[in-house]
Parts: structure tokens; C-alpha cells; sequence
């Protein structure tokens, strides 16, 4: 039955109704986190014999090959950690909290239907199901400054991409007659060309960069990150990318493939502009949130380079890159979100003196940034690496070089962060509501006791895989190179 | 059950016992030269922090072992007259295999010894250095985390786990230049070091990932063998990408601009790390993958920029060093001028002048810098040469150890440096013969041995002989460091004088030993050594005249030399330069860029709040003028990447070409 095979999201989805449920009669909901845990891994549970699988469904509609399932654990393990992370939120929150786990569960199993679609429409109606919950999870707290102007940004931005993308779709049914993407593939290869479906593929990716927040379609995403709440964003940040990277992944290479070399050309082109632009916009930022969002721009653009080498030890190095790109990107998140819950701040000035105040959150924070730099013998080292070597191996030496430059660029703002953490004197605190604490009780144990247990597990947990995946790579990187055997053989 | 950990365990007992003489070969010794330092880190670092003593104990406890392990590894391979190595499978997945292990031949057993040796009395001489800091078993950590990288790159059988390690002091070296992290002079110093000692790394990491491709290994021993089939013209950039990288770390020009201020850190930082070991390992790197470099197979270019690069670095360290007048800051530069003097070594094809020169400058520069920084402590944390004075009477032993690192710098006859630097300047002369470069480059190694006399004896003079000068008051950044009490201000203390007496017997009998040990040319030319043994001498004379004689009121060259010794003094005003290059480029750009994103998107919504978003006009405002900005930035893009797209196809596919694309 193909129900088996959609068993993941519908698990998802169905607890989430009933979260909605529940939240519509009214009564306080005590065990939120542990709930959509339990959502989740039963998720899991339903997913993990899946992974033997290679096939379509529903008449070619879905997929389920070795690439939809690394994103879907990927997505999984990622929600997992955002609950957990989110804890100290949720606890400031309770009146949205029933909303926000709700929306965060239908999130997660959008994203898990998009990575395996396998045809324009289901491709399209799933990105849409996760744009409108994301801008309803980015909308949550209305309160905040900016958050309803960050809020109809990203509700028109994603409008206007999503118009892009149907046109484009719109032009590849109509050269082909047919939604599926392996068919376009295979009629394309037997068209003549045409200017128009060059136009169709920048349409696509018009879209699809919408969702990865890649230049010149990231103006978004600084807003949408500073005012959005931080778990939110911490979850916006790291799996809205990988989904975005996947389908772009599938159309390109499957649906438009016989036109390879010169879209590694349009990726190499896009991730160069992408890795610069993020790197340098990152290096003025004064809000540790908005400086984390241009990181995370240049981020997406290392994901590219795995496109654009076009190649398969290329592709798995991507995956291996998104995989712990999410892991220390959420650590520096959580921080982010508990320093926020502890002191009302996140402007860098806010950070002074962390390493006196909370020496665990700052030291996190640091080893999640200089991963991110690339930085031995963390994760993000060996992912940049094995990206440029497969970049290399392509012949696009400058690409490598590009993006071996701008890392250097990248470890001067991450030290910046770390300047203030570790020489600044202690900020004042300014939680909302509260008066602040005098400066005596400012030390360790006060601030640390103030932030969520979970939140404290959560940071515990993706620091390890950063530095486990930094030190021990092989298993991933063998998961990845199995995920990507589908491409390029 | 049991049976692998039980192996473990074993071997790892094996290994431990192996160098206090059990007879069994104990393969896993090697891998403890990094394990064990890593252990004493994480354990300094983690559960230790409120018993500072067993920290320090734990760390020198460990380094006394590798001393003895580095001992036993160097008389075996000597007796072998070969290689330990092994290699293991670190990543293996998809197309890339990366490989970490150790390889222990002379060079690099040679290296261990040293990293051993000077770690072990650097440690020694912190416990009474850093007493009663309040980051003291910080600082023990880091010292191991240092150790423990500097042993794995060492030990590095391959470019690749090498260029882990390179990384891995590099952070070690950036935690403990911003050791006094509450002050902000050292943590910029770190950064500054870290990020400038990077832009080698980035060189580096290219040339890497080149010959990765280009070889398919990184295997040095492999590499070794199949230099001389790759192509030339692919070999020629992976040398100049490699040398990059080492002038980044050896702080070579135009990249030697961090070290001068790294001297922020604690003094016997600075012995260990920023004169010792971490800066060698830029020359131990060029000498590893020397094979690489040799002309037969890369070129003459190569070594030629080695050369060129360690000469120009040479003389303006050099001359920079005469016009300082913080102690350390001389020292800085004068270490920034040997680096370059082994550099110029390796130019001139002899890795093992330059390799001599760098095992006997690890010694004689870590004891003057543990020298200066015993007077340091002495004088309350006071830099500043024309503050100090008369040294030589409260702490005899101090002086006497300091003059003997000062003449073996200076290449006095019969102590090392005079035999090591020595060496360097004979194959210079060596390759003179014909190449009117080297010619040059030999002049260059003349006036900086000339030179390096001189600031070295107006060092001595000024810090050692003469009245005391008064106290002033200490810089003010400085109040909160660790001073010694007012009842033992008479002398160091023995965990202070006795590892530079230590360091004072190779600093000045390991040139004359070490032409045996080490496979370095027998034949001193005696007119060289003449030569260069009476500039060294009249570098002496002329600082004796200068500052020794009568101790001036102010440095007499200051008047004499004008606007040049303000050059001299700022370093040629690289740093400024520097500066504002970096200013202009990168946050010129930076916040342009940034600029363009607010005010092109951000200023066309700015005071959309969400109170007056209801109103009709900001609604307006917002489907009127952002959206159409926003579709209008798109459609460009868009139309931008299908000119490139267009232009790039046509290219791609020529005429009659597009029939299948």
C-alpha cells in the first residue's frame, strides 16, 4: 500500500491537527515538547524501513529514492532539535505554544513531501504548504519590533518567486506536456533548443532561490531572521535550505540534465556572487541574529558549489555540508535563543562578557562559528574540503578559490563574535518585564539556570555532532555518497 | 567481549612504558606523543580548574615523557638510518581518501626533540612565571593543547593531517597570544595573528587541494617518488601555493607583520610558540615537501621567491630590530629576521643548513626571550629597554645565561649559532657562484649577521649594565598580572634560573655536536667564518661604543638617523599600510554592499511598523513601491543571468553545435 510510504507525514500531520485541536478547547497543554517528540519519533520509526526503497508512487507523483530519505532524517532530526531548543520560548509563550508546535510539525512534513516530489505539481503545492506555515511561524509573536514588516516580506517575497517558479513550470509543460519530472527529462533530450527553456530554467531558479536565500534573491532573509522568533529562525535557517537545495538538486539534474554544463556554469556564477556578498554583508552587522542570517546566506552558496561541480563525489559533499551546516548552525542559534530568553538581547553589544557570564553557551557558540569557518578538526572543515576538492576535481579551480578566500573573510567576523564574548565587559541586561538582576548575581549559574534544560540539551547535542562529525566524517560522508549514487552513477 | 579494548589498553601500557627502556618496540609511541598532551588538555581544561597545581604538574608530567619518548625515537631512527611510518585510513568515502598516521624520520624526530625539550623548560619556567595567575590551569591546558597539536604536525606523514595541525597551533597560538583576554591589546594581537597567519593557510589549502587533484596523494614518501613525473608547470604553483602557506606561519614578508605583536601574549609564550616551534613550522614545512621544490622538477622559481622572500624578510627584521625599544619587540623582530635567514637557507637547495639553523635558534631565542622575561617580571611587567638597567647585579645567573643565547645569536665562535648560520651563508656562497641573485642574497646574510650583533649587544647593555633606572609607574594594562612579591624581588627563583642555565648549554655547545649528529657539511670555509665572526664582532664594538660605554639618556640613533629610524621603528610602516588597505578593501566593500542591501530594500519599507500597516497608506506604500522594486530586482537578475547564460552557451556550444546541445 502506498499509505506505508507516506507514513512519516501523515504521522506529522495528523498530530499536529490534533494539536489544533486540543489548542481550540481552550485548556492549557502541559507536555508540549515531549508531544511533539513523540510525533517525531514515531515519524522516524515509520521512516527508517523506507530506507531500502527506491521508487515512485501515486502514479510518479512522489519519490522514494536514497536522496528523499537523507533529507527526510535530516528534517526529522532537525525538528527534534528545534523542539528541544525551543523550550525556553515556549515556556515565555504558552498561549502560542500549541500553535507553534503544531505549525513546526506541518512544517517539517511539508518539507519531507517536497524533497520527494517527483512531479511540478506536487513539487510546487508542497513548497507552497511550507512557505504559508513558515510565514504564519515567522508572524507568531507580533509583538516583537519588525516582526509584521519581516512578516509581509516574506509573505510577498514568496509570492512573487512563487509566480516565477509556476511560469517556469508553466513553460517546461508546455515544451514537454507532461509534469513528471524524469519525462521532461527524457522529451527535453529530444527537443530542439530553445532560448525559452533557458528562460523556464532561471524561473526555476528564481524560486527554488527564494527558498535557499541565495543572492540575488536573499533580501529577505536579514529581516525575516532578525525579527522572527529565534527558534523560528533556527529552523527557517538550516532545513528551508536543505529543501530548497534538494529540489533544485532534482530539477536540474533530472528535468533539465541534458542542459548540465551550462547550468553548473549558472550555479558556479550564483554560489561565487552568493559566497562574496554573504561574507562581506556579514562583516558591519551589529545584531548577532541579522549577522548570522548573511552567514547563513554565504552557507547556502558553499551548498551550491556541490552543484555546481555537477558531479557525484560533488553532490555528497553537499549533503555531508548540509547535514553539518544544520548541526552547528542550530547550536549558534540556541545560544542565540537562550542568551535572549536570559537578557532580552540580541545585539552584539548584548554578548559582552558571556564567556565570564555563561562559559558553556559561550564556548558553544565560538566552536559552532569556527566550525562554520572551517576551522580542524571541526565538521565544517572537512565539509568545505571535500566541497573544494570535488569543486577542483570539476576544474573550477577559481570557484575553490573563491571560496577558500571568503572562508578566511568569514573567520574575521566569527573572531569578531568572539572578541565580544570573551574581552567585552558584561552587558547590562535588559529582559523585558523584568528589572534587571544586580550585577553580582549575573554569574554562571543564575544565567544557566534561567535557560531551559532542553535548550541546554539541545546545544549539548549539536555541539557533539559537530565535533564528532569533525573528527569521525567517514560514516556520514558514506551516508551521503550513498544518498547521491543516484546521480552521476 | 573485551577483546579490542583489551588490546587497547595493552598497547597503550606498551606504549607508555616503552621509552623508560621496556624492550619491546612499541608501535602506538608515536600516536601518545599526541594523545597523552590531549588528554592533559582535556583534563587540565575540564576537571582540574580549581587545583591549579595538579594542572601544571599533570602537563609537565607528560611533557617529561615526550622528551624521553622523542629521546628514544631519535636514537632508533639513527640506528635504523630510516623511517618509521604509518598510515591509516582517516576518511574514506565516495572519491576522497585522506590518510593521518606518523612518519619519524631524522628531520622529524630531530623536530620532536626540540618541541619536546623547549615545551618541557618553557612549562617548568611558567609555574613560576604565571604563579598566582588567576587563568593558571588555563594556561596549562592551552600550553598542552599546543604541545599536543605542534607533535601532530610534526609527526604528519601527509600534507593533508599536516595542514590539520598547521591549523590546530594556529588556534593554540590565538588562545594564548589572548591569554590576558580581559585586555584588549592581546585579543586584537590574536586575531590579528590568526587571521594574517590564514591568508598563508588559504595559500596553502589551495596548493593542497592542486596537487591532490594533479597526484591523486599526499603521501610525502609517495609525493617523493612521483615529483618528477607530474607536471612541471603544476608543480611550480603547488611549491609557490606551499610557501605561502609556511610564510604565513614563519611570518615571512609580506605576512610577518603578526608576529611583532603577538608579542602580547606572556613571555614564555612567546619562547615556545612565537620563537621556538610554531613559527619554525613554516620552514619544517618547506623542508618536509622539499622534494617538491627541487629544481629538477618544479623549476628554478621556486626556491628562487624562497630565497628572495627569506632575504627581503631577513634584512627588514633585522633593521626593524635596532630601532625598538620594547625588549620583546626587538626579540620579535629578530626571530622575524632568523626565519628569514632559514628561508634563504632552503632557497639556496640546503634543507639541512636550514633545519641546523632552526634546532639552534629554538634554543638560544627561547632562552633570550625567557631571559627578558625574568628581567620583565623583575621590573614589574615594564617592556621598555630605557627602564630597565643594571639588571646584572641583582640576577647574575639571569645575565650570564641571557649573554650566552645573545653571543650564540650572534654567531661568536665556537657556540651554535655561529655554526649554524654559518652553514646557511656557505651554501648561499655556494650557489653564488653563477647566480647573480644569490650574490645579492649573500650580501643581505652579511649585514643582517652585522646587524643582529649589534641589536642583540644593545639589548644586553642597556638591560644588564648600567645604573638601575627608577620605577615608574607600571602601563596600566598591565597592573593585574602576576608580580613577584616585594621579598623575593632580589633574584628569579630556581623554577627560572635553572631552565635557562638548561637551555644555555645547547644554545651554546649544540653547533659544534650538532655538525655530527645532523648530515651537515664538515668544511667551514674558513674565510666566511672569518668574515662573518668579525662583523659579529664589530656589530658588538659598535653597540659597546654606542650604549655600553656610557649609558646615553636617550637612543643617540634616533637623532642620527631622522625619518629613517621612524621608518625602521614603525616596521616600515607595513602595519599601517596594511591597515588601511584592509580598510579600504574589505569594509570599504563590506558596507557598500551592506548600504546597498538597506537602502535599496530596506529603505523603501523603513518605519513600516505594524501599528500603521493598517492604514491605507502604508499599504499602499508597501504594494505600491517595494514589491514592484523587489520584481523589479528579480526580473534583472534574471535577465543578468541569461546574458551570462547566452554568452557563456554560445561559447560552449558553437556554431552548428547546438544540435543535441
Amino acid at each position: 500500500m502506498h499509505t506505508r510510504y507516506l507514513a512519516p507525514e501523515l504521522i506529522l500531520a495528523v498530530t499536529a491537527l490534533l494539536l489544533l485541536l486540543l489548542k481550540v478547547t481552550g485548556r492549557r497543554l502541559p507536555g508540549l515538547t515531549a508531544f511533539a517528540s513523540l510525533s517525531l519519533l514515531l515519524a522516524g520509526w515509520a521512516l527508517w524501513p523506507l530506507h531500502e526503497e527506491n521508487l515512485s508512487f501515486l502514479g510518479g507523483t512522489f519519490l522514494l529514492d536514497p536522496l528523499a530519505f537523507y533529507f527526510k532524517a535530516l528534517f526529522l532530526g532537525t525538528a527534534l532539535l528545534a523542539f528541544w531548543g525551543a523550550a525556553g520560548w515556549v515556556r515565555r509563550n504558552p498561549e502560542t505554544a500549541p500553535d507553534f508546535h503544531a505549525l513546526l510539525l506541518l512544517e517539517t512534513a511539508a518539507l519531507m513531501l517536497m524533497v520527494s516530489a517527483g512531479e511540478l505539481i506536487s513539487l510546487y503545492l508542497a513548497l507552497e504548504a511550507s512557505v504559508v506555515t513558515f510565514f504564519t511561524l515567522a508572524g507568531l509573536q507580533p509583538e516583537r519590533p519588525g516582526s509584521l514588516e519581516a512578516t509581509l516580506k516574506y509573505v510577498l517575497s514568496a509570492g512573487v518567486s512563487a509566480a516565477f517558479l509556476l511560469y517556469g513550470m508553466s513553460f517546461l509543460y508546455g515544451f514537454t506536456g507532461t509534469t513528471n519530472l524524469e519525462e521532461i527529462g527524457v522529451r527535453l533530450g529530444a527537443t530542439a533548443w530553445s532560448p525559452l527553456l533557458l528562460l523556464a530554467g532561471l524561473f526555476l531558479l528564481t524560486g527554488f532561490g527564494f527558498k535557499l536565500a541565495i543572492v540575488p534573491f536573499h533580501f529577505w532573509s536579514p529581516d525575516v531572521y532578525e525579527a522572527a522568533p529565534t527558534p523560528v529562525v533556527a529552523y527557517l535557517a538550516v532545513a528551508s535550505k536543505a529543501a530548497g537545495f534538494a529540489v533544485a538538486l532534482r530539477v536540474f539534474t533530472v528535468a533539465l540534465g541534458a542542459l548540465a554544463a551550462g547550468w553548473s556554469f549558472v550555479f558556479a556564477v550564483v554560489a561565487a556572487a552568493t559566497i562574496v556578498f554573504g561574507n562581506l554583508a556579514a562583516i558591519p552587522q551589529t545584531d548577532l541574529k541579522r549577522l548570522l542570517a548573511y552567514s547563513s546566506i554565504s552557507q547556502a552558496g558553499y551548498l551550491l558549489l556541490g552543484l555546481a561541480a555537477m558531479s557525484r563525489p560533488g553532490l555528497s559533499s553537499a549533503l555531508f555540508y548540509a547535514a553539518l551546516y544544520t548541526l552547528s548552525n542550530l547550536t549558534a542559534f540556541f545560544v542565540v535563543a537562550a542568551w535572549e530568553e536570559a537578557s532580552g538581547r540580541t545585539d552584539l553589544a548584548g554578548f559582552g562578557g558571556l564567556a565570564r557570564r555563561a562559559p558553556f553557551l559561550a564556548a558553544a557558540l565560538l566552536i559552532a562559528l569556527l566550525s562554520l569557518g572551517g576551522i580542524p578538526p571541526l565538521a565544517g572543515f572537512i565539509g568545505k574540503l571535500t566541497l573544494f576538492m570535488a569543486v577542483v576535481d570539476a576544474g573550477q579551480v577559481w570557484l575553490a578559490l573563491i571560496g577558500a578566500a571568503l572562508s578566511v573573510v568569514s573567520v574575521y567576523y566569527y573572531l569578531n563574535v568572539a572578541r565580544v564574548m570573551y574581552v567585552e565587559p558584561p552587558a547590562a541586561l535588559a529582559a523585558p518585564g523584568s528589572p534587571a538582576p544586580a550585577p553580582a548575581e549575573q554569574t554562571s549559574p543564575a544565567i544557566l539556570a534561567g535557560v531551559a534544560p532542553t535548550t541546554l540539551l539541545a546545544i549539548a547535542l549539536s555541539l557533539l555532532g559537530t565535533l564528532l562529525l569533525g573528527v569521525y566524517p567517514t560514516w556520514l560522508l558514506r551516508a551521503a555518497d550513498w544518498a547521491a549514487r543516484l546521480f552521476w552513477g | 567481549m573485551g577483546g579490542i579494548p583489551a588490546q587497547l589498553g595493552r598497547e597503550f601500557w606498551q606504549a607508555l612504558a616503552w621509552p623508560l627502556g621496556a624492550a619491546a618496540p612499541a608501535p602506538a609511541a608515536p600516536a601518545l606523543l599526541v594523545v597523552l598532551p590531549a588528554l592533559a588538555f582535556v583534563l587540565a581544561g575540564l576537571s582540574l580548574r580549581r587545583r591549579p597545581g595538579l594542572a601544571a604538574g599533570l602537563a609537565i608530567a607528560v611533557t617529561a615523557w615526550s622528551l624521553v619518548a622523542s629521546a628514544r625515537l631519535f636514537l632508533t631512527v639513527r640506528l635504523l638510518n630510516g623511517e618509521l611510518v604509518a598510515s591509516y585510513t582517516w576518511v574514506a568515502a565516495g572519491g576522497v581518501r585522506l590518510e593521518a598516521g606518523f612518519a619519524v624520520n631524522p628531520l622529524t624526530a630531530a623536530m620532536l626533540l626540540v618541541v619536546a625539550a623547549v615545551s618541557l623548560l618553557v612549562q617548568v619556567y611558567s609555574t613560576a612565571y604565571l604563579a598566582g595567575d588567576p587563568g593558571y590551569s588555563r594556561y596549562f591546558a592551552y600550553l598542552s593543547f599546543f604541545t599536543a597539536a605542534m607533535f601532530g604536525l610534526v609527526l604528519s606523514p601527509n600534507l593533508f593531517q599536516l595542514y590539520v595541525f598547521y591549523e590546530l597551533v594556529g588556534l593554540a597560538s590565538f588562545l594564548l597570544i589572548g591569554f590576558w583576554h580581559e585586555e584588549p591589546g592581546p585579543v586584537a594581537a590574536a586575531r590579528k595573528a590568526f587571521v594574517t597567519t590564514r591568508l598563508g593557510d588559504f595559500g596553502l589549502l589551495l596548493g593542497i587541494l592542486l596537487l591532490y587533484w594533479h597526484a591523486r596523494t599526499l603521501d610525502f614518501t609517495r609525493l617523493a617518488w612521483l615529483a618528477p613525473e607530474l607536471d612541471p608547470a603544476v608543480l611550480r604553483l603547488v611549491a609557490l601555493l606551499i610557501f605561502a602557506g609556511a610564510a604565513g606561519k614563519s611570518a615571512q614578508f609580506p605576512l610577518h607583520v603578526w608576529l611583532p605583536d603577538a608579542m602580547a601574549g606572556p613571555t614564555p609564550v612567546s619562547a615556545l610558540i612565537h620563537a621556538a616551534t610554531m613559527v619554525a613550522a613554516g620552514v619544517f614545512l618547506v623542508a618536509r615537501a622539499f622534494p617538491l621544490f627541487a629544481p629538477a622538477v618544479a623549476g628554478r622559481l621556486p626556491l628562487l621567491v624562497v630565497a628572495a622572500a627569506g632575504a627581503v624578510t631577513s634584512f627588514l627584521g633585522a633593521t626593524a630590530a635596532t630601532a625598538q625599544d620594547d625588549v620583546k619587540r626587538v626579540l620579535a623582530y629578530s626571530t622575524v629576521s632568523q626565519l628569514g635567514l632559514m628561508m634563504l637557507g632552503l632557497g639556496a637547495q640546503s634543507s639541512t643548513a636550514a633545519v641546523f639553523h632552526l634546532i639552534t635558534h629554538a634554543f638560544f631565542k627561547s632562552l633570550l626571550f625567557l631571559g627578558a622575561g625574568a628581567a620583565i617580571r623583575r621590573c614589574h611587567h615594564e617592556q621598555d629597554i630605557w627602564r630597565m638597567g643594571g639588571l646584572a647585579r641583582p640576577m647574575p645567573l639571569t645575565a650570564l645565561a641571557f649573554a650566552v643565547g645573545g653571543l650564540s645569536l650572534a654567531g661568536v665562535p665556537p657556540l651554535s649559532g655561529f655554526y649554524s648560520k654559518d652553514a646557511i651563508l656557505l651554501a648561499v656562497l655556494e650557489q653564488a657562484r653563477g647566480s647573480r641573485p644569490h650574490a645579492a642574497f649573500l650580501t643581505v646574510g652579511l649585514a643582517v649577521s652585522a646587524l643582529t650583533a649589534f641589536y642583540l649587544a644593545r639589548l644586553f647593555f642597556l638591560i644588564f649594565t648600567g645604573a638601575p633606572q627608577e620605577e615608574g609607574p607600571v602601563s596600566p594594562g598591565r597592573a593585574h598580572r602576576p608580580g613577584p612579591a616585594p621579598r623575593e624581588a632580589a633574584a628569579a627563583p630556581p623554577a627560572m634560573t635553572v631552565p635557562l642555565l638548561l637551555l644555555a648549554v645547547p644554545a651554546a655547545v649544540l653547533g659544534y655536536f650538532g655538525q655530527r649528529l645532523l648530515p651537515v657539511k664538515e668544511h667551514l670555509n674558513q674565510t666566511l667564518a672569518g668574515g662573518t665572526t668579525a662583523l659579529a664582532l664589530a656589530g658588538i664594538g659598535a653597540a659597546w661604543l654606542l650604549y655600553g660605554r656610557r649609558r646615553p639618556a636617550r637612543d643617540p640613533l634616533v637623532a642620527a638617523l631622522g625619518p629613517v629610524h621612524r621608518l625602521l621603528r614603525s616596521g616600515y610602516y607595513l602595519d599601517d599600510l596594511y591597515t588601511r588597505l584592509g580598510n579600504y578593501l574589505v569594509r570599504g566593500l563590506a558596507a557598500t554592499l551592506h548600504r546597498f542591501d538597506r537602502t535599496a530594500v530596506d529603505g523603501l519599507v523603513n518605519g513600516v511598523a505594524g501599528v500603521v500597516l493598517l492604514s491605507g497608506r502604508t499599504l499602499r506604500r508597501v504594494q505600491g513601491g517595494w514589491v514592484q522594486r523587489y520584481l523589479l530586482y528579480l526580473v534583472a537578475a534574471v535577465f543578468l543571468a541569461l546574458a551570462a547564460w547566452l554568452w557563456h552557451g554560445l561559447e560552449l556550444y558553437p556554431a552548428g553545435g547546438m544540435g543535441r546541445w
